[in-house]
This record gives C-alpha cells, sequence and structure tokens, in this order.
C-alpha cells in the first residue's frame, strides 16, 4: 500500500521505534486542586519529549524524526526535524521524517489546530534530540572506555579527541537503544549561536523531492488492494434527512456495487457524518455516474428556510438592540458615550466562508479481523481514532489512524466526519476497503462554515476626535452550536479572538454579545472569530481617523497607546490563547512595531496615482502581533487590483523563517480574496456555491504580484514563540478595504467588496 | 445550575428509590436537560483552546479522572525500562462517559411508554455506572 | 482504445466517457495528477495531451485515444526539468496539492513561451488554483526556470 511511511511499519530503531512505548499516565485525582495549566500542559495529552518516541536511528545512519503533527502546508513536518536534528547534531540530508498516526497517549496532543505545533513542540522536539545526542554520546563512550564529557557528537559524527576514535552514529544506534534516557533536567541545550538548522532560511522543505515529482500522497490518494470507491448524496439542508430515495437507475450504472442509506446523526451533529445515500464503485467516476442517477426526495428539517440575506437583517436587529450579554466592562462606556461631545458609529457584515482546501475531505478505511485502518488527512487524529471506535463499536486500541499529507486543511480537517463515512461504508461492505472522496460541490455544500457576524461599533469622541468611549456588539452564531444544543452566544475562545483581548488604550470599553441562533454547520476557519473582530475594528479606526481629519497611522498608534504590556484576562479575556498571561501579556510596544514597519517599508504618506490609495491595519492573534500596507488601484470599472501588499510579523523567535514568510504570504492571499471576492450564502437552507465558479477565490491575476514580508523581533531566543500559521490572515483584509478607501473614498462595510464599486 | 455530578446522583437516587412515582419519560426529560445545560456550561468554560482540544473538554463535561476508552495502558508491559516521566498528560475524553449516558438515554427512550421498567432499568444502569466509582455511598 | 502514458503503451476498455483523471488515478495508480474540482476550475488536474495543457478531469478517455499523455509523474526521469527545479529551490510548495497542476501548466507554458512577461505568466497560471497561496512563488519560480533571474 502506498502511503506515507508509517511508524508502525518501520523496523529501524534508536529505542523502541513509536507505538511500541506507551507511558503510564500519572493521571491526576479529582479531589486534587490543580493549579491553571497553560500552553500544551492544557491540551489533552499534553506533550511527549522521550527520545525513543520521536528519534530512530538506522545502523546505516539515517535519522527518522516522527512528526506528530498534521502537514497541512505550514512545513510541520520541515521544521519539526529541523528542532530535531539540531539538537541532535544530525546531518540534515540524512534527516527523514515519518509521520505519527493517531495516538495522544504516545505522542502527545496532535490537534493541528490554533497555530501552536512549534509552540507547544518546539522545547520538547529540541529536547528529545538533545536527549538522543546524550544517549549516543554514552553509547560511544562505553564502546571506547572514555568519559562521556570527552564525547563529541557533531554533525553525524562521535569523535573521542585524545584518543583518536571515531564513529557515525549509525554505528553507535544499536548501543544507544539500549542506554538510559537521560533526565530530563540533566540536558543541556544549544544556545542560538551554536544552531546548525534552527533559524535557517535556506532549509529545503523536508517533503520537496516527492512534491516535484508526484510522489506525495494525500488522503485522496490512499490505497489498498480490492478498494472500491464511494461518492455520497448528502442531505443538502443541516438537519435533514431521506425521506425516501430510489437506486434502481443508480445501481444500473457499470461499476456500481452497491448503494447504502446512511443515517443522519442526532444535532447536534459535532463531527458526525451528515447521512444520506451513498453510491460504491469499483472507480470514481463510475461512483459519481451512480450519484447522479439516485433519485432522492428530502427532509429538509428545521433549517430548510434559512436565508443568508434575511439572516443578516436578524443579526442587525441582534447587534442593535441592547440586551446582548456583556462581557467586557472597562470604566462606563454608556454613560462616556453620552456626555462624549460627539459620537460615530458603523457596522460591518462579514459573509460564510468555506475553507475549500484544495484537495477535498477523503479517506480510505478497512476492517479486518476486528480491527480498522484508516488513511485520511486529518488534522485531529486522535479525534478520528476515538469517534471511528465509537462507531464501529471497537476499543480505539483496534483503530489505527494513519496520517497522510493534507491538501490543506484551514480548520475543515479538523473535523473526520469524512473519515467516520469511509468507516461505515467499509462495514456495511464486511470490511471491504473503501475511499470516500468528496466532491466540490459536496465540500461547498457541506463545509463546517465560518460563521457569519454583524459588528456594531460605536465611539464617543472627545474634541480632538480621540475616542473616550468605545461600544462593540458582535452578533454570530457560534462553533458550540455543533457540540450543544442551540448555545446563542459566542464561547469565550471566539470573544478572546479580538474582542474582549482588544488592546486599545480608551478608557471606557464595553462589549455585547446578543443571541444569534446557527443555521448550518459552524466550524474553524483560519483564524476564526479575528476575522470579523479584526475587520469590523481595524475598518472603524481608519473611519475615526477620517472624521478626525487625522492620519491613519498616527491615528491608529494613538489610539494603541505608549509601549505597555497588558494582562488580557484583566479586561475579561479567560483564555489568552490558552497560554499564561504573565509569559504572554498582550505587548503594544510589539503591535506599533509591527505597524511602524509595515507602513514605513510601504512609504506610508507617499504621493499616490489617481484612484490608488495605500491602506493599513493591525491585529494581535494567536499570541503573534501582524500588521499590514497594502496598496489598491481601483479601476474605473470597479474593479479592484492589490499590486503590492507589505505584511511585518513578530511572532518571537524565528525557528524556519522561510515558513514564517510562506505563511504570511499565503495569508495576504487568502486575505484579498476575503476583501474581494468570497462568500457562502444560503437560499433555502442550501449553500448557493457549487464550485470555484462561483466561490471565488483569488488566483494569481487577482492576487498581489508583489508581497513583500517583515519578520520582525524575535532577537531574543528566551522569549515565547508565537503562532504563524493564522495571525496573518485578520489584518490583510481591513487594510485592503481602508486602502479602498483611501483610493476612492468609498467604505466598504459589507464583504465582499464584489460588485460594489462598480456604479 | 446543579452540579452535573449531583444531577446525575440526584437523578438515579430518585429512580431507584421511588418504584413508580413518576413515570421514565419525565425521568429522561429531566436528564436531557442536565446533560445539554452541562455541555453548553462546559464548553463555555473550556480553557485549552480554541479548536478541537476546545471541543474535547466540552465534551469531557464532568471533573472525572477516569481515563476515556482511547487509553492504551495495556501496552505498557512493552516498556523494557522505566520511561521518562511523562511532561504532562492531562485526562483523555472523560466526556466519552457522557456520550455512553446519551446513548443509554436513546435506548431507555425507546423503550418509555411501552415498557416503564425495562426504560427505568436501562436509565438506573447508566447512571449507576457512572456514578460508582465516584462515589458509592451515594449509589443505593 | 490505445494510449501513450509516460512513454508507456496502455490499452483501456472501459466507460468511454470517463475522465482522463479517473483513468489515471483509480486505474494507473497515478495519483500525483490531482482532483480538485471535476470542472476545468482549478488546474490540479492539468496533464500534458499531446504536449498541451489538458485539464484531465474534464477530457474524456475517446479524447485521449491515441494520445501521448505525460503526467507529472513523468514529466523528468530524475526531476530535473527546470521547472521542477526551480520549484525546489524556491521552496514554492506549502502543501503541495495542486502543485502538480501548477508545474504540468508552467512547464507547457515554458514550452510555448520560453521567456514569458509577468502577463503572459498571468494570463496561463490564472487557470491554476491555490488556496495555501503560492502564487509569488510560482510566478518566481517560472522566471528562474525560464533563465530569467540569477540562481
Amino acid at each position: 500500500m502506498a502511503v506515507l511511511e508509517n511508524v508502525s511499519r518501520r523496523a529501524v530503531l534508536l529505542g523502541m521505534g513509536a507505538g511500541a512505548l506507551v507511558l503510564s499516565l500519572g493521571l491526576p485525582t479529582a479531589a486534587q486542586e490543580e493549579p491553571l495549566k497553560f500552553g500544551a500542559d492544557a491540551m489533552p495529552h499534553g506533550w511527549q519529549d522521550d527520545p525513543r518516541i520521536f528519534v530512530a536511528i538506522d545502523p546505516d545512519g539515517t535519522v527518522t524524526v516522527t512528526v506528530h503533527r498534521s502537514e497541512m502546508g505550514q512545513g510541520v513536518r520541515t521544521s519539526i526535524a529541523m528542532a530535531v536534528a539540531d539538537e541532535l547534531d544530525a546531518d540534515w540530508a540524512r534527516v527523514r521524517v515519518a509521520q505519527a498516526p493517531g495516538d495522544e497517549p504516545t505522542f502527545g496532543n496532535q490537534d493541528t489546530d490554533g497555530s501552536r505545533s512549534l509552540r507547544h513542540f518546539f522545547h520538547p522536539m529540541r529536547r528529545a534530540g538533545a536527549a538522543a545526542r546524550q544517549m549516543l554520546r554514552e553509547a560511544a563512550a562505553a564502546e571506547w572506555g572514555v568519559p562521556v564529557d570527552e564525547v563529541t557528537a557533531e554533525n553525524h559524527i562521535l569523535a573521542h579527541a585524545a584518543s583518536g576514535q571515531q564513529a557515525g552514529y549509525g554505528d553507535m544506534a544499536t548501543r544507544a537503544a539500549g542506554g538510559q534516557v537521560p533526565a530530563r533536567e540533566s540536558l543541556t541545550l544549544k544556545s542560538p549561536d551554536q544552531f546548525r538548522y534552527i533559524g535557517r532560511d535556506d532549509i529545503g522543505l523536508i517533503d520537496n523531492p516527492a512534491i516535484v515529482t508526484g510522489g506525495t500522497v494525500y488522503g485522496i490518494d490512499a490505497k489498498a488492494d480490492g478498494m472500491l470507491f464511494a461518492v455520497i448524496a448528502r442531505p443538502p439542508v443541516i438537519g435533514g434527512r431521506v425521506a425516501s430515495h430510489d437506486a434502481t437507475a443508480a445501481l444500473e450504472m457499470p461499476g456500481v456495487e452497491r448503494v447504502v442509506v446512511i443515517d443522519p446523526p442526532p444535532q447536534p451533529s459535532e463531527f458526525q457524518p451528515l447521512g444520506g445515500v451513498a453510491v460504491i464503485a469499483t472507480n470514481t467516476w463510475a461512483a459519481m455516474r451512480g450519484r447522479e442517477a439516485l433519485v432522492i426526495e428530502w427532509d429538509n428539517g428545521d433549517h430548510g428556510a434559512y436565508d443568508s440575506e434575511a439572516f443578516r437583517g436578524e443579526l442587525e436587529q441582534a447587534a442593535r438592540s441592547t440586551d446582548g450579554a456583556v462581557v467586557r466592562n472597562q470604566g462606563d462606556a454608556l454613560t462616556a458615550l453620552q456626555e462624549a461631545p460627539r459620537r460615530s458609529e458603523a457596522e460591518y457584515y462579514i459573509p460564510h466562508l468555506a475553507q475549500a482546501p484544495m484537495e477535498p475531505p477523503s479517506a480510505l478505511a478497512m476492517i479486518r479481523d476486528g480491527k480498522c485502518e484508516v488513511w485520511a488527512c486529518v488534522q485531529a487524529p486522535q479525534v478520528t481514532r476515538v469517534r471511528v471506535a465509537e462507531k464501529l463499536g471497537l476499543d480505539p486500541k483496534d483503530v489505527t489512524v494513519n496520517v497522510t499529507l493534507l491538501g490543506g486543511g484551514f480548520g475543515r480537517k479538523s473535523k473526520p466526519d469524512f473519515v467516520l463515512e469511509a468507516a461505515v461504508l467499509s462495514r456495511e461492505m464486511d470490511g471491504r476497503p473503501v475511499k470516500v472522496t468528496w466532491t466540490r460541490e459536496d465540500d461547498l455544500h457541506h463545509s463546517f462554515y465560518h460563521t457569519v457576524s454583524v459588528e456594531h461599533l460605536q465611539a464617543g469622541l472627545d474634541q480632538d476626535g480621540r475616542p473616550v468611549a468605545w461600544l462593540h456588539r458582535t452578533a454570530a452564531p457560534t462553533i458550540g452550536s455543533i457540540f450543544a444544543p442551540d448555545p446563542m452566544q459566542k464561547l469565550p475562545f471566539e470573544l478572546g479572538m479580538g474582542l474582549t483581548n482588544m488592546p486599545l488604550d480608551i478608557p471606557n470599553v464595553r462589549a455585547e454579545n446578543p443571541q444569534a441562533q446557527a443555521h448550518t454547520r459552524i466550524g474553524w476557519y483560519r483564524s476564526v472569530s479575528n476575522i470579523p473582530h479584526a475587520f469590523a475594528i481595524q475598518s472603524f479606526i481608519a473611519e475615526l481617523a477620517h472624521e478626525a481629519g487625522r492620519d491613519h497611522r498616527d491615528y491608529l498608534l494613538e489610539v494603541i497607546g505608549p509601549a505597555r504590556k497588558i494582562d488580557p484576562t484583566e479586561q475579561g479575556d479567560v483564555w489568552n490563547y490558552g497560554e499564561d498571561p504573565a509569559r504572554y501579556p498582550i505587548d503594544t510596544g510589539r503591535l506599533r512595531r509591527v505597524i511602524e514597519t509595515a507602513s514605513d517599508a510601504a512609504g506610508w504618506g507617499k504621493e499616490m496615482p489617481a484612484r490608488s490609495g495605500l491602506g493599513l491595519a493591525a491585529h494581535y492573534s494567536f499570541v503573534s502581533y501582524v500588521a499590514v500596507a497594502a496598496e489598491v488601484e481601483v479601476g474605473e470599472d470597479g474593479n479592484v487590483r492589490v499590486p503590492v501588499v507589505h505584511i511585518a510579523i513578530d511572532c518571537g523567535p524565528h525557528v524556519n523563517p522561510d515558513r514564517i514568510r510562506s505563511q504570511m504570504e499565503g495569508a495576504v492571499i487568502m486575505g484579498t480574496g476575503q476583501a474581494l471576492m468570497s462568500q457562502i450564502t444560503f437560499a433555502e437552507g442550501r449553500a448557493q456555491q457549487d464550485n470555484f465558479d462561483s466561490y471565488l477565490v483569488p488566483r494569481m491575476d487577482s492576487s498581489p504580484r508583489e508581497i513583500h514580508v517583515h519578520l520582525v523581533g524575535g532577537e531574543d531566543p528566551d522569549q515565547p514563540l508565537g503562532g504563524v500559521g493564522e495571525p496573518g490572515l485578520p489584518p490583510v483584509t481591513p487594510a485592503i478595504v481602508n486602502a479602498i478607501f483611501a483610493a476612492t473614498g468609498q467604505r466598504i462595510r459589507r464583504l465582499p467588496v464584489g460588485n460594489q464599486l462598480t456604479s | 445550575m446543579i452540579p452535573f455530578r449531583s444531577a446525575l446522583t440526584a437523578t438515579l437516587l430518585a429512580l431507584a428509590g421511588t418504584a413508580a412515582a413518576a413515570d421514565c419519560a419525565s425521568h429522561l426529560d429531566l436528564m436531557d436537560e442536565v446533560l445539554d445545560q452541562a455541555s453548553r456550561e462546559s464548553i463555555a468554560s473550556s480553557s485549552g483552546g480554541q479548536g478541537v482540544a476546545g471541543a474535547r473538554e466540552a465534551r469531557a463535561m464532568t471533573d472525572t479522572e477516569a481515563p476515556g476508552n482511547d487509553a492504551t495502558a495495556t501496552e505498557a508491559a512493552q516498556d523494557p525500562q522505566p520511561p521518562q516521566a511523562p511532561g504532562h498528560a492531562p485526562p483523555a475524553e472523560a466526556g466519552d462517559q457522557v456520550q455512553r449516558l446519551r446513548a443509554s438515554l436513546d435506548e431507555a427512550r425507546a423503550q418509555a411508554g411501552q415498557d416503564d421498567a425495562a426504560c427505568r432499568e436501562t436509565l438506573v444502569t447508566a447512571l449507576r455506572e457512572l456514578v460508582s466509582g465516584e462515589d458509592k455511598s451515594e449509589t443505593p | 482504445m490505445d494510449l501513450t502514458v509516460n512513454g508507456q503503451a496502455r490499452n483501456f476498455g472501459g466507460d468511454p466517457d470517463m475522465p482522463l483523471l479517473w483513468y489515471l488515478r483509480d486505474e494507473l495508480g497515478l495519483t500525483g495528477t490531482k482532483f480538485g474540482c471535476g470542472a476545468g476550475y482549478c488546474g490540479a488536474c492539468v496533464v500534458h495531451i499531446d504536449g498541451v495543457a489538458s485539464f484531465s478531469c474534464v477530457t474524456p478517455m475517446t479524447v485521449a485515444e491515441g494520445a501521448e499523455v505525460v503526467t507529472i509523474e513523468g514529466l523528468s526521469p530524475d526531476a530535473s526539468h527546470p521547472v521542477q527545479v526551480a520549484w525546489r529551490e524556491l521552496n514554492v510548495a506549502q502543501c503541495g496539492y495542486c502543485q502538480s497542476g501548477q508545474m504540468m501548466q508552467a512547464a507547457a507554458l515554458l514550452a510555448e513561451t520560453p521567456d514569458p512577461t509577468d502577463d503572459d505568466i498571468d494570463g496561463v497560471m490564472t487557470q491554476n488554483i491555490c488556496r495555501c497561496g503560492t502564487y509569488p512563488r510560482i510566478r518566481a519560480a517560472i522566471k528562474r526556470a525560464a533563465g530569467q533571474e540569477a540562481g
């Protein structure tokens, strides 16, 4: 079976090889008062740093690093291998990676989301590399009968200078495998000047050779002998079900083997499959043809009337009501608003979006001898394992989740509904391997959509136009709606994405969260609620600057205020991206610096041609600081082009600078799409976009030709790491919209811009 | 809100103690309400983070330390030497128990109205499994 | 019907309406060619048919009859095509999924237009979607493969 090299099949070792080693978990007892946990400590199954789990060395010297986080384009397989190889002092040319299966008790947390793979695992992975290196040195010392502190280990070579003895890492691997794992406290990690790979800008992606020859394996590429291919007709409305169906014509299609009805899940449906009618055939095309021939009558359930245009009106009403839950309150914003010499208000609309990864959700499952094995492009392998086990009535020990490469994720592949479909269909086919492929239409019709928001902002302004009072109401269905019945408020983590932790220097701040009901599946989409919050706040500040007759950059810096460190928990954000507010306060100095860097690089204040403009926005998210200065040209026909974008990020120390740059480049392009063209709309409960002809995403000709990434900060190696995958995105869209205002005087408050500028 | 565990125990006591006082269906409704409320509250108070971890916490609604069914401790015997102490290993998904309770509720609901005794039996068994091992003194 | 795939003679006896994409992927196991939209909107499935960049997801097998088909697996015997080299050197890929189609499209562009302008690149490469947002590096890699930039 051609899949990624998998650790469970690996015969090489330093130590046991993964899968064989399981630690007994020191579970806390309920009675104990536990201190608050942060970072990786607070994640399910925490972290591990045992070298025997993550590092294997072949007798031929090949080092295999097991990566337990999912690769979806962020470069994590390369970056984690860099961290391990650096502390191991391995020769990069002899480093390989293997992908861990879903098994958190062994590997630690595997939920690849929240921009935290390196934030949480950089140090554990370095320790794994350092411990393996120490074990090699001890093996060499024992072999040669010399003191261990006289044995050096550099670039894959162990040496004892005094006796002139030398050996490769591979030569000592077997002996080292029998040695003791050094105590964590005994390890000395490298200082930055000793780094061999960490921080270098010229490390090629470890998967490049496979990528350029088509040898990579994504979920959709998984193969097994005797494999069948399935596509599924799913209820077009969330909560719907098959009322009746006729499979006669489908079964007559050449290649179609079976038609299977999948029951709909109870609501809320969490990550469960949506149900529907599956067509199983001998190839994907036959399954698609069979699906076309199905005759199905749907019962649409409770959400058959969902209409996103009408819902926008409902959200606006909610956002104008005064009875929303108060989720943040400093000073007395309501009184200050009344008493301020001037007031300003604005409302912003941000539509549903679909992640639309280029690889649609796809998975292969087979069941044999009471054990299930799946190959799938999943961001949450452990959750996938447990849910598959529940679905099939198996012990999770008997479910193997092989994690393939992900052809994009953006949050969609955190939800394993598509894997459960494959498992259920394999069971229907007596365990034969079944691969479920989603078409693009399936992906756009049955996403876990980014929520839809109306953001209502009011400011009370002093004589100089500076805000003394700030009221922000956010009305949007919550992600909690897929887990609990009809929650009407956003969750703390959603509010903590730019609302309750908003760091502006304003004495009276109030945030309210009026109720909103979900009528479709809502899920995480890269940077999540930061998208609406940043768009609204950064647009509104630009509007206030204009009203005050002030330069936008000066005004933005003034509203952010002087450099200071803010404890977000003191203003109502209980979450702080899961991090300790003492280690990760909001540092407005860092926010100011990225703004200055991006705007200076863009030539802020320069003369712009007619119908061209520079726009600026900044946002703190995932404990990183990002600012964007975008240049736009608006044609006479209303078409918007974004020729140049400068983006500056301060994410703390840089592990893999090239991948920070590539994430920023990607964020700029995705944010351009959100500004100009992308949206999912609903009518009669159904998503209206079918494919890339109607769900518009940036293409080369609609993307910025020049993207300049500025890496700021990172000078202090002891500073904790910030996120990279998501924080680039939130400020892009408001920067572009602010630039459109600078170019045309037209203020866009409803995304996307679409044809709003064509008159 | 009534603490989740207390609500479970109270329902169990009520069911086991009052042989035929209320019909089983009314207990089912109460349990539904308790579970729904518990899930809302626990999602709201989840701290681990955005993303799947938050959802997993949401499922781990109770403060039980019981490992979820994804623990693989039985394989530990293969480890030839004492392992490095784990860095940190919070409990696995205790919420899986709650999922099982939901499944039992569905089963009991199917019996309600036809065979109230069977419905009650299903519910009591499910609740007892959940509550026992936590605080045996409260089980009747 | 007969055709050649990456220099190898092949015979296909199945549904003549089946798109070439699914023949390559499901029958021949050549999964380097990707499915992205099934409608010619995204370019993930681009292969060369008689040297012309084509959307294999909307090319029925009847059209491929007698043709010489080249997929990413056959672009060069040893990953030495200038496009493959440039893609590696500039770390173009993020998730990598669309890149087979991007490289096949770029290779055909350079075969036709060895010294492309930015507008030439836009005109052709706009047919290929990348959700990760690798377009600036794709542009740079095409220029490098064309020898327009010193290494």
